[in-house]
């Protein structure tokens, strides 16, 4: 059966259409992905602190305000999931707890608070990298839903772009030096 | 000189002399009855011409060519342990090389069909435990009659320890024009499955293309510290690097091949300083690479 040049041309707009639409899928699925080892390494963060929190119990008359706002974050996420607010909300408690455990010489020596800082210092480096491998999936995605010939297909997926994992609002302020 | 050093200097040179007496006698005849041939215009003179090629080629590759051989790798036992013993602890040097399933247990280089190493090094620098070894790969391709050899890689290959965990592998290979056709990874391979993975700084996509089996993992090994350092490095050397196995693996492309040591070369002063020349060299590339695995 010979096929007419408007079918052959129908065949390939449809193959082309079909590739371009698994390519804004596949960037989907690849941000939505980077995206769960962020919460999961969050989540391993919160972990990691709370058990730093009961190490310190055992060395001080411990500040209950920074258990309390751990588990209060902790819940506020569940209800209303928001990356940026988590991590904010680990990095204050961190700091917090960190500020405590400045005054106790002793347990900056314990072996067991030793171990859990390591621990909580490999996640922080591999949260960063989750950062910024999700922000390159972003941009890759974004480059998808907005670059033609992929945009027109993404507009008839109602496929939008999406927000970066931003930066602490700490680091962005500029660094004050006292001396 | 050492006492081992002058007796090394002396065997090399009776070997040496006797190595020319025999090329110089295989010369002789053979001229002769080539010569003769050619006066007598007999073609039958030519077969003791033959026979004597044949024979002297026996000779040479049956005796000589392993005595030169031993000669070589009992020099560099001697020698270039000697030199690099005055900078580097621990140390392990052995003329043979890396095996190759060493190499290929770094999967930064799969495709190749020849496989060479020598001066395999074991040892601590600046209290750094660190393998090294110089490595030739070439691939021999063929297009219908036409078969060409391709040099894929020459130069310095180091192993070191780092103390992040890593549970895939990613590879970084410097850009070219043509593509970096030798990385694993493809359809048919039974080499880990690897992807593109572009990190967030131009400069480093523009001069290097990496590849790994996770993508994650390729962020958290690669930081801008470590990208900032690799660029630096591109500068002064050519190199790829892959991360597998908790281990980096360097390759650092070099056309001269240090601690060589030629039947004809002296064993005297000049030849030591060379030869600490090379090992000055290889500390200095440690240094520089030592700064990925410090950050890693």
């Amino acid at each position: 059966m010979e096929l007419s040049i408007g079918t052959v041309l129908l065949l390939i707009l449809a193959v082309i259409i079909t590739m371009l639409y698994n390519m804004v899928i596949r960037a989907r699925l690849k941000m939505d992905e980077s995206g769960s080892t962020i919460d999961i390494l969050l989540n391993k963060r919160f972990d990691l602190i709370t058990n730093l929190v009961e190490v310190v119990k055992g060395y001080t008359k411990y500040e209950e305000d920074v258990l309390s706002k751990v588990v209060e974050l902790r819940n506020t996420c569940h209800v209303k999931p928001n990356k940026n607010k988590y991590n904010e909300g680990l990095n204050e408690a961190e700091t917090k707890l960190l500020a405590v455990v400045e005054g106790y010489p002793d347990l900056k020596a314990d072996a067991l608070y030793l171990e859990l800082m390591k621990q909580l210092s490999d996640v922080e480096e591999q949260l960063q990298a989750a950062r910024r491998f999700y922000n390159a999936n972003v941009t890759n995605y974004n480059n998808r839903v907005t670059t033609f010939p992929s945009a027109l297909v993404a507009k008839a997926m109602k496929a939008k772009t999406r927000k970066y994992f931003a930066a602490e609002e700490d680091v962005k302020a500029n660094v004050k030096v006292e001396l | 000189m050492e006492p081992n050093i002058q007796a090394l200097e002396i065997r090399r040179r009776q070997l040496s002399s006797r190595v020319s007496r025999f090329f110089a006698l295989t010369g002789v005849l053979a001229v002769i009855f080539l010569m003769l041939s050619m006066i007598c215009s007999s073609m039958l003179l030519l077969i003791p011409f033959v026979i004597v090629l044949l024979i002297a080629l026996a000779v040479y590759y049956g005796a000589i060519n392993p005595e030169i051989k031993q000669f070589k790798l009992d020099a560099k036992q001697l020698l270039v342990q000697n030199v690099l013993a005055e900078k580097f602890t621990d140390l392990t040097y052995s003329p043979n090389g890396l095996s190759q399933s060493r190499f290929d247990a770094a999967e930064l280089y799969n495709h190749y069909t020849n496989y060479k190493s020598n001066d395999l090094i074991r040892a601590r620098y600046q209290g750094r435990a660190f393998i090294c070894s110089d490595v030739y790969i070439n691939e021999v391709r063929s297009a219908g009659k036409t078969t060409v050899t391709v040099d894929i890689f020459k130069g310095h290959f180091f192993i070191l320890d780092i103390s992040r965990q890593i549970h895939s592998l990613t590879q970084v290979y410097p850009k070219v024009l043509i593509g970096n056709d030798n990385h694993s990874g493809g359809f048919f391979d039974d080499t880990p499955q690897t992807e593109k993975v572009k990190l967030e700084s131009v400069e480093f996509n523009r001069q290097f293309v990496v590849y790994s089996e996770d993508g994650h993992e390729a962020f958290y090994l690669l930081t801008p510290k470590v990208m900032e350092i690799l660029l630096d490095l591109k500068k002064r050397l050519d190199l790829s690097v892959s991360f597998y196995d908790n281990k980096l693996y360097v390759a650092v492309a070099d056309e001269n091949d240090p601690f060589e040591i030629k039947l004809h070369d002296t064993i005297d002063e000049s030849l030591l300083r060379k030869l600490h020349r090379d090992c000055a060299d290889l500390c200095e590339i440690l240094n520089l690479i030592n700064q990925i695995e410090w950050n890693t």
